[in-house]
């Protein structure tokens, strides 16, 4: 419970007079100071029991657009909330979006203050960058009277439906539209060697046909897809990117992400019982822990975790797969042009200064590093910690290196890096999931 | 009745005030009191938090009173926090004065304590005690609440 101006300014009076009342032994202001007190427990009592009625009036029915979506997708929310309200109190009620998602639009907060029966309705908009089934992570809300605020957060029953059936994009991902001057690609990945299947689930719009098991689907009469096991279990290669020394100094944040790193190192020693961890800043390699077995070593490594100086940038760097890409981009729309339209002769030029810029391009020193690391572990998922701050090129290159090993990579960003528009570019450059760190 | 209460209630003290006065010799002190306690009554008119204020302003008239007759400063007191909680809008609904009501009675209880110890050390550290003790009761309270909302205690 918090005490608003007014309390505290009260208690304050209070105090002054309880003083005077001991140093000058002057039973007035002792009575004044006890009524003052008394007035302060008395109010904080009125305030409890209505918070415990609007605790136990509140209610909350949320309709999502679709429960069966497609991972990066945004869905529309409504959220009715009633609850009977006394008088003098305001409540703000906040809608609690599933973690791992973003509000694109519309409003997840609203306050009522009339006293009586109240409902609202939120409605807004989400992308989920998460995979699995997830659900909503509940309803929190702020009753303020005059003199105290409190936050209640409900995470129960009602407050916590619908849960979401997210579907990881990308097994059988079509190409993208591309015009001439080469929008994103989406990369075409196929089921890779050692996946399997481990459940079915009815068909959902949007799943490729090819996962379609139609033998199970011609015996229920219903389309029944085919559920590959994709990653079990925690990596146990752990990248981290710290901060550069000259950005914002959230230390905060940073001793976040810390306590995050070890967890899943914990986790992941638990069930390996060896973990790689390979530190980096930017494009510069910080440290390289190969199979790590004892903790309180990979603890040391974490713990004096620092923002460090970057000597080396990438922005000007374009990355071999992005290049590839590019390439394949404009031999495919010079071949859908007519052999006389003008677009041709720059589309051609436009392929060969590419060609001859990747035939020329040197793979760097951080790509060969990061790529020796990963070759040396032979994981097929890391964890990978970052603050997304600045610069994010030695992120793309170390996705690109880890796609190039059949390495799926995790995402793990605190919350304050939490922003759609670097998650969307994150997450176009071939990141498998992305998780926020509360 | 509420805009009887604002004119009645701040009259009420003000002759409360004055009568008390009259019965002591140090009256022009707490009829100046009374007089800031009703300019800042005048002033503050427009102010939010505008019971802070009076509470604040009338505290040293109450004092003053309660330095010659303690039983007519309790009344004042009671009076300048009703002033305060209805300049803050607190009588609106049916069951604020009950509530007021149980409070003044339980606030008279301190007016034994005042008279019964010569030292204020004691009752003041009584005082301090009956605070702990609901600070601890609302602390408590408040966390099995947010544990039932979160669900913790399934």
């Amino acid at each position: 419970v918090q005490t608003t101006r007014c309390t505290r300014g009260i208690a304050a009076c209070a105090l002054v007079l309880a003083t005077f009342s001991v140093v000058l032994g002057e039973p007035a202001a002792f009575l004044a100071a006890g009524a003052l007190l008394f007035f302060i427990i008395y109010r904080a009592g009125v305030y409890h029991a209505r918070v415990v009625r609007i605790a136990g009036t509140l209610a909350v029915s949320r309709v999502a657009g679709r429960l069966m979506i497609r991972q990066g997708s945004t869905i529309d929310v409504l959220t009715k909330v009633t609850c009977t309200l006394p008088g003098h109190m305001a409540i703000r009620i906040t809608d609690l979006p599933p973690p791992g998602s973003a509000v694109t639009d519309g409003a997840v907060e609203r306050t009522l203050s009339s006293p009586g029966a109240a409902s609202t309705a939120l409605s807004y908009r989400i992308r989920i960058l998460s995979r699995g089934d997830t659900d909503f992570s509940g309803l929190s809300i702020r009753v303020s009277d005059r003199f105290f605020s409190e936050e209640l957060t409900f995470r129960e029953g009602n407050f916590a439906k619908p849960v979401l059936h997210v579907q990881p994009t990308g097994i059988f991902e079509a190409v993208g539209a591309r015009g001439t001057t080469g929008e994103m690609e989406y990369a075409k990945r196929s089921a890779p060697s050692g996946y399997s299947v481990y459940s079915f689930r009815e068909y959902a719009t949007g799943d490729d046909l090819r996962r379609v098991d139609w033998k199970l689907s011609a015996k229920y009469q219903k389309l029944f897809v085919k559920q590959y096991t994709s990653h079990i279990g925690e990596p146990a290669l752990i990248i981290v990117d710290l901060p550069d020394q000259s950005g914002s100094e959230n230390t905060q944040v940073l001793n976040r992400m810390v306590t995050a790193i070890e967890g899943a190192m914990e986790k992941a020693l638990r069930q390996y019982r060896t973990v790689s961890l390979l530190v980096v800043s930017g494009g510069n390699i910080i440290r390289f822990l190969p199979a790590e077995q004892n903790l309180s070593k990979l603890m040391v490594a974490v713990r004096n975790m620092r923002p460090i100086a970057r000597s080396h940038h990438f922005y000007r760097i374009r990355e071999e797969f992005a290049l590839r890409s590019r390439v394949s981009g404009i031999e495919r729309d010079l071949s859908a042009v007519p052999p006389s339209a003008d677009e041709r002769a720059y589309l051609s030029n436009l392929g060969s200064v590419y060609n001859h810029f990747m035939k020329d391009r040197q793979m760097t020193a951080f790509e060969a590093q990061v790529d020796r690391a990963m070759a040396s572990v032979h994981e097929p998922g890391a964890y990978l910690f970052s603050m997304l701050e600045g610069d994010l090129s030695h992120i793309r290159m170390i996705v690109y290196q880890a796609r190039r090993r059949k390495t799926d990579i995790y995402l793990q960003v605190p919350k304050e890096a939490y922003t759609p528009g670097v998650l969307k570019s994150v997450l176009e450059s071939g990141v498998e999931s992305i998780e926020v760190i509360q | 009745v509420r805009d009887a209460l604002s004119i009645a209630l701040p009259l009420a003290f003000a002759a409360t005030a004055l009568i008390a006065a009259a019965q002591t010799e140090f009256w022009p002190v707490i009829a100046v009191l009374t007089g800031i306690f009703v300019l800042v009554l005048y002033l503050t008119m427009a102010l939010p938090e505008r019971g802070f204020y009076l509470i604040c302003a009338g505290e040293p008239a109450v004092v003053a009173v309660g330095i010659s007759s303690l039983l007519p400063a309790l009344l004042l007191q009671l009076l300048l926090l009703a002033i305060g909680m209805h300049s803050l809008g607190l009588f609106r609904s049916r069951t604020d004065m009950p509530a007021f009501l149980a409070f003044c009675a339980l606030t008279l209880a301190l007016y034994p304590m005042a008279t019964f110890f010569r030292q204020m050390l004691y009752p003041v550290l009584l005082l301090g005690g009956i605070l702990g003790v609901a600070v601890l009761f609302f602390t408590i309270s408040g966390y099995n609440l947010k544990k039932k909302c979160a669900g913790a205690d399934k």
